[in-house]
């Protein structure tokens, strides 16, 4: 009997822990007993409590507990930061309970993640997503937040306008970029090829990729994502400098506009590197690790974007073999277009009014302040210390640069010339940002991706044809369902 | 009288009744209890999915904002996609290739590791350790095979051939995604077949011996009748598990180049994943689901024919 019993426990213990596996993970709580599980948790998980004996805790203020976007463990760097960041944070608001989680954002996975009510409560991610996180609510409105936040105008403009839809703001930018051209210089060197200049063309460009190629060493002179939404993102910069659209908006519908002229006159130039100089890595088909991977062993001359500081600071390469030029213009005398993107900070619109208020204090927690200042000088002291580079691009920081407080991150700069890799005066004049498509540029993307792989493996392939294609099952199967505003 | 007697009968019967409810509650309940577990996990993790699946597969979902009917409209847009035809093409033609470059392989190295005298515990071993290397070890191990200057290349340079383009060349892509599969399943359905030539009995390869039967001929009049009903099942197995092939796919080629991998499975993954559109991935999965249940229909009548059965 005594069994029977220990049997019957044993089966609805099994039961409930079957039942409660399948409890979702709600973050987004707030009060006592919210804190005390979070406390309990803190060990296994990661998260990082105030210290109870801190003499700033406060009696009056809720107590929340927040889930942050911590960085994967491999990423060292961003770890120390965030680290320095949430114990200043605690040290201000002690409050609120810290959690992290190192789930990053990806459009195959925001869906589900909302769904579960597992976001974080503080997520990031980048431009092209406005559209998709307003319509489906995954995005808080933060036009409440900012109305009492006293640096609501301070921010760069023109990074806040693709976040900005139908008038109300739903992300914060923590950086921005123009695209451009990474360089490694001493692949150009090696086959004494003289190094491009910032007011380069399609023609030098392509002169330097066919010259710096060594396909029988496995040394490309320029390798583009191709594999993947990258593909398309990288093409795009090729589809501005042509002066060509993604999209076009008429009569209230939205359509592809990316098979015009200039798209044609972009994707015949991809062919032409492909297989007129033979100038692409013979294994073409790479996403956005796998390219500047290939960068970092070498096997690249130029690739699209900057990854300096992953080069320098993790894969080892000197820092004065690299360039950074802008993306070059179609023709002599043209603008040096690049696509303009940028990260941001999501605040979960799931989580309860005093986690948003919370999540928006921390994100806000460096931005216009002394301490931002401070974080700067710190991290560059380290770099420093440690043989490390930071790099600096102007065009790129959430502030307005010519504000006062973008003169003193300037100056803080100017005091660390063989720590900062900065990208010269000259480049940055000459660099012109275009935004990224406006509706579902992640499925626009896949489309070129399509359409570029049919490019890259098939000589015979017709440029026009297959723009023509890409455009009719995107307008078809996507574009057709989009309202215009 | 009568009344007294029928009530006390009827109270018997009650009785009796709750007697046998009683023994047939104290036989089953351990036995029911047990099996509670198992069903709750099958039903959260495995029925429920599958009837979500198709009530999804008539709406639009939206998580946030709620799901809309839309009756058979993910139906008729999956059917007219142009990816739709690329796909089912695609997964026919890795199926194909599955059978015409991996079929025959398990069953030839389970009949050789049978055929050996010495180091049969070894080879088994052996044979088996592709299945045991992680996907990621295996997935970086075949993209370096593939590099442009990879071993392979380098194998075919030797003997004067140019380079392959093993992943980016739209002829070569699904063979190289169907050598690699082979090569780290085939160790364990040789197993299997290993398992069936283990059951053949021992009298009738001792009777060919004296009888002067050489290899091939044990080979060929016991080991593969012997085994013959294995094929059949193995066969509809390998159907159906590379008619839902996409995670090499993912792996190597990313469904390219220009979707020349892009198979069925991998559609619905897009679907779901990338586009968002989980409604018309259900019933995309609900088309499989059709399709697969039709594939395991045929499997269980020839189980149900095969001798050993």
């Amino acid at each position: 009997m005594r069994n029977k019993k220990k049997g019957l426990a044993f089966s609805l213990i099994t039961l409930m822990m079957v039942a409660t596996a399948c409890g979702g993970n709600n973050n987004g709580n707030a009060g006592a007993s919210a804190s005390a599980s979070g406390s309990a948790s803190a060990s296994a998980s990661g998260a990082s409590s105030p210290a109870a004996s801190s003499p700033a805790a406060s009696t009056e203020a809720p107590k929340v507990t927040m889930t942050i976007q911590y960085p994967k463990p491999d990423n060292t760097e961003a770890i120390a930061l965030e680290d320095s960041k949430i114990k200043r944070y605690q040290e201000k608001y002690p409050n609120v309970t810290i959690k992290k989680n190192d789930w990053q954002y990806a459009p195959s996975e925001i869906g589900i993640k909302m769904a579960a009510h597992q976001a974080q409560a503080l997520f990031n991610t980048f431009a092209t997503e406005g559209k998709t996180l307003s319509e489906h609510q995954w995005a808080a409105d933060l036009t409440s937040l900012m109305a009492n936040y006293e640096h609501a105008n301070d921010f760069n403009q023109k990074l806040l306008e693709p976040m900005t839809i139908g008038g109300k703001l739903y992300a914060l930018p923590f950086d921005g970029y123009i695209m451009n051209v990474m360089i490694n210089k001493k692949l150009f060197q090696d086959k004494n090829v003289p190094l491009p200049t910032p007011d380069w063309t399609w023609d030098d460009f392509y002169n330097a990729a066919k010259a710096t190629a060594d396909p029988a060493k496995g040394i490309a002179g320029f390798a583009i994502m191709a594999k993947g939404n990258e593909g398309g993102w990288n093409w795009t910069n090729f589809l501005y400098q042509a002066g060509g659209e993604a999209e076009q908006v008429a009569d209230g519908k939205v359509t592809s506009a990316f098979n015009s002229d200039a798209g044609v006159k972009a994707m015949e130039f991809l062919k032409k590197l492909r297989w007129e100089a033979n100038a692409l890595p013979q294994n073409w088909a790479l996403n956005y690790n796998e390219t500047y991977n290939l960068f970092k062993q070498g096997r690249a001359a130029m690739v699209i974007g900057q990854k300096i500081e992953d080069s320098v600071n993790q894969a080892g390469m000197k820092k004065d073999d690299l360039m950074v030029l802008p993306m070059p213009s179609m023709e002599k005398g043209g603008a040096h277009v690049g696509v303009m993107g940028g990260n941001y900070r999501v605040i979960n619109p799931q989580e309860s009014p005093e986690v948003q208020q919370a999540a928006f204090d921390y994100l806000t927690l460096d931005y216009f302040n002394q301490s931002g200042l401070d974080e700067l000088k710190r991290i560059l002291d380290e770099r420093k210390a440690n043989n490390q580079v930071y790099f600096w691009d102007s065009t790129s920081v959430y502030f307005n640069i010519d504000s006062d407080y973008g003169r003193q991150m300037k100056d803080i700069i100017a005091q660390y010339p063989d720590t900062v890799f900065s990208v010269d005066e000259q480049t940055v004049s000459t660099m012109t940002g275009h935004p990224e498509a406006t509706y579902n540029a992640q499925d626009y993307y896949a489309a070129i991706t399509t359409a570029m792989q049919a490019i890259l493996s098939d000589k015979n392939a017709d440029p026009k044809t297959e723009l023509d294609k890409a455009a009719k099952k995107f307008d078809t199967e996507v574009l057709s369902k989009v309202k215009a505003e | 009288m009568v009344a007294r007697l029928a009530s006390q009968s009827t109270v018997a019967r009650k009785g009796e009744a709750g007697g046998r409810l009683s023994r047939t509650f104290r036989d089953y309940f351990w036995g029911v209890a047990f099996l509670i577990p198992a069903f709750a996990v099958f039903g959260l993790f495995l029925w429920t999915p599958i009837v979500k699946g198709i009530v999804y597969s008539f709406y639009n979902i939206d998580f946030v904002n709620g799901n809309r009917f839309v009756g058979l409209t993910n139906y008729t847009e999956a059917l007219a996609s142009s990816d739709m035809g690329i796909a089912v093409r695609n997964t026919l033609y890795y199926m194909f290739l599955g059978v015409l470059m991996g079929f025959w392989v398990p069953s030839v190295v389970a009949i050789a590791i049978s055929e050996l005298r010495r180091f049969q515990g070894i080879m088994r071993l052996v044979v088996y350790l592709p299945n045991i290397v992680p996907a990621v070890a295996l997935y970086a191990m075949w993209m370096w095979l593939y590099d442009p200057l990879g071993p392979l290349n380098q194998l075919l340079s030797w003997f004067g051939i140019g380079g392959v383009d093993w992943l980016t060349n739209k002829h070569w892509a699904t063979f190289s995604i169907v050598l690699a599969e082979t090569w780290q399943g085939f160790g364990a359905t040789a197993l299997i077949y290993l398992a069936g030539i283990v059951g053949i009995p021992k009298d009738l390869y001792e009777a060919a011996e004296t009888d002067g039967a050489g290899v091939f001929r044990r080979i060929r009049h016991i080991t593969l009748p012997g085994i013959r009903h294995l094929y059949l099942l193995l066969f509809i197995m390998q159907m159906i598990a590379t008619s839902q092939g996409f995670q090499t796919q993912v792996a190597l080629t990313g469904g390219g180049p220009n979707n020349a991998t892009l198979t069925y499975m991998y559609q619905i993954i897009n679907q779901a994943f990338t586009l968002l559109n989980y409604g018309r991935a259900s019933a995309l999965g609900v088309m499989m689901f059709v399709v697969l249940t039709l594939l395991s229909a045929v499997l269980y009548r020839l189980q149900g024919r095969s001798p050993q059965a």
